[in-house]
């Protein structure tokens, strides 16, 4: 329950090259706010650093407005839940959720009703005598969450809790997740590098490309919204046609072709996005014409790659008309869905 | 095919543990044997020879010392190795894998050259008293087995369990003590067992450095072989393996079911 506020944060390991540049972010009390990056982005790192596990190079952390930045990891009140949920094997559930109780000066009542009350709200009360061994990834990823909220954290810092398990059980457990962070109203930072997860639970998303943010906004916002192209290409946008010029105020030129959009051209336009579910298949074989090259079936949809004047292009078509490798493929560009990027 | 495997297997089993057995059970029964010198089968009935071990001071003393040494070997070996592997597993040390190699050297080294170099180096160039030069030989002896047994089972420890305890609160030497230490335990056990018996055993080390105001059991032993063949050190043995057995149970006790017999998995 509380405000954190990263300051430029940088960090190099070793003589390495730098893995984070000037990372600012700003999170509200109560909020959950997801890391979202490539493997390899800085994801990990900066939640390790805000935990005080790793050493920033340079850069603050605050909690509320007490500057944590140097303050020993056992010391800083959050908690911390791990992609391998990290629990203590000679613990059976109860202990292990009690664990961090018995370094508050709390009765043993008091420790008791605590963790009862936590494993009752995990629905993990029929399991507290079990050992972590015997019991199955998602009842693991109960206790970490338990153990890591029983001792009323600061923030919540969680590392794709969610990788190890199947995709129903992840569905399931991103929304008892938000549930219990809604119920607790603890801020808190998920790190993922799922986009549909992410979006489905998080007030609002940090895209991290290679240790910097690109963007940081509300799911929606992002979804349609995107303002690099690499936050683009993450969340589903395959086709970047690159600008090379406008004409007039209504349309961009890409190649020797004319596209028309929505809306006021941007001078400092370099590409236009859009995703291949927006291209519109026109069946009176009106609009630009192109020829089908891979055809993948993606059960809803095929997604088609298509040569066209514009360039190689992603384009979904409906299942029930398919379109055969070689042949043509007549569409138009809908201008309502062009995205001009500028970076 | 799998039937026959497993044949192949018991009667290699069986096989073995004759082979294992049989001497064993041959030395127990020289021991109850009356006459002086051990023989096989025996004539008659006696536990005469096992008095007799309480007479001989050398045995007396021997184990004293034998058993002060193990014990005080296999302990120094764990509060030197334990900290050692951690530090090892545990941080980003430079000339990691020279002080890996460095710990477990001795093993590479025959125990005879071992305990020659000692001698030389700690009794003659440096005038060390015998007692402590032997603890030293004998922690040489023993550090290996500790950094062996103990760096595996860290290896399979979950870093992150211990990075959870100190989220949650925990300082760093705590979460040594009540998460590392309780997972390591098993591996501790086994290490203590295993240096607390080569120690036990160990006769090449001690050889260079007993003395007549120094004696240990196994070197003991072998002086009295020498001038005499008689059922007294038949009956030392059963003793030994008694003694042995008793340890192994009582630590098996003490530290819980399975904690020699079962190997650590996580
Ligand atoms: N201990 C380390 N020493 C040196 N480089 C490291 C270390 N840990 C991580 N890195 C590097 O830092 C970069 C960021 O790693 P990080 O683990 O933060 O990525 P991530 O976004 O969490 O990726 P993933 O999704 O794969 O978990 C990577 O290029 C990685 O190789
Ligand atoms: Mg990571």
């Amino acid at each position: 329950m509380a405000r954190l506020t990263l300051d430029s944060l940088a960090m190099t390991y070793g003589h390495g090259d730098p893995i984070l540049h000037d990372l600012s972010l700003a999170v509200a009390d109560g909020q959950l706010v997801s890391l979202l990056g490539p493997s390899g982005s800085g994801k990990t790192t900066t939640l390790r650093i805000i935990a005080g596990l790793l050493q920033q190079t340079s850069g603050t952390i605050k909690v509320d407005d007490e500057d944590i930045s140097r303050v020993p990891v056992y010391k800083r009140g959050l908690s911390m839940v791990f992609q391998s949920y990290a629990l203590f094997p000679h613990l059976t559930v109860f202990a292990n959720v009690a664990y961090g109780l018995k370094r508050q000066k709390l009765s043993k009542a008091d420790i008791t009703a605590k963790v009862t009350a936590i494993l009752q709200t995990t629905g993990l009360t029929d399991l507290a005598e079990r050992y972590p061994q015997e019991l199955s990834g998602g009842q693991q990823q109960r206790v970490a969450l338990a153990r890591a909220l029983v001792v009323d954290p600061r923030l919540l810092l969680l590392d794709e809790p969610l990788s190890n398990l199947d995709a129903k059980l992840r569905v399931a457990m991103r929304e008892e997740i938000r549930r219990l962070q809604l119920q607790l109203h603890t801020t808190t930072i998920f790190v993922t590098h799922d986009q549909e997860e992410c979006f489905a639970i998080s007030d609002k998303v940090a895209v991290l490309n290679q240790g910097k943010i690109e963007q940081y906004a509300a799911p929606e916002e992002i979804y349609h919204h995107p303002q690099t192209e690499f936050v683009a290409r993450f969340i589903g946008f395959e086709n970047f046609l690159p600008v090379n010029g406008t004409v007039a105020d209504h349309a961009y030129r890409v190649g020797d072709q004319t596209v028309a959009v929505a809306g006021p051209t941007k001078p400092d336009a370099k590409v236009l996005t859009i995703r291949p579910n927006q291209i519109q298949l026109s069946p009176d074989d009106q609009g630009l014409s192109g020829q089908v090259t891979i055809r993948t079936y993606l059960g809803s949809a095929y997604r088609y790659t298509v040569d066209s004047p514009l360039g190689t292009l992603q384009i979904d078509g409906p299942t029930e008309t398919p379109v055969a490798i070689g042949a043509p493929l007549h569409f138009t560009l809908p201008a309502d869905q062009l995205l001009p990027l500028e970076a | 095919m799998l039937d026959r495997h497993n044949h192949v297997l018991q009667l290699i089993g069986v096989i073995v543990l004759a082979l294992l057995i049989l001497p064993l059970g041959i030395v127990v029964v020289t021991s109850f044997g009356t006459e002086p010198t051990i023989s096989f089968p025996i004539k008659g009935f006696t536990l005469a020879w096992y008095a007799n071990i309480w007479t001989q001071p050398a045995f007396v003393d021997g184990f004293q010392s034998s058993l002060t040494i193990a014990l005080l070997a296999s302990l120094l070996a764990l509060l030197i190795g334990v900290p050692a592997v951690y530090a090892l597993t545990r941080f980003d040390i430079p000339q990691k894998a020279w002080f890996q190699t460095l710990f477990l050297s001795p093993t590479l080294i025959p125990e005879i050259v071992i305990g020659f170099a000692l001698y030389q180096t700690l009794v003659i160039a440096w005038r060390l008293p015998l007692w402590p030069s032997l603890l030293i030989g004998h922690l040489l002896l023993c550090l290996p087995y500790v950094i062996r047994l103990v760096t595996s089972s860290m290896l399979h420890l979950d870093p992150h369990i211990e990075e959870a305890a100190w989220t949650l609160g925990t300082s760093r030497p705590r979460a040594f003590f009540t998460i590392v230490l309780p997972n390591i335990r098993t591996s501790i056990v086994a290490a203590f067992m295993l240096c607390f018996i080569n120690s036990f055993n160990n006769i090449p080390i001690s050889l260079f450095l007993n003395g007549p105001s120094q004696n240990m059991l196994p070197t003991a032993i072998l002086n009295y072989l020498q001038n005499n063949y008689d059922p007294t050190v038949s009956a030392l043995s059963v003793v030994l393996m008694l003694f042995t057995a008793v340890l192994m149970l009582l630590m098996e006790k003490l530290l819980g079911v399975g904690a020699l017999t079962t190997t650590e998995t996580n």
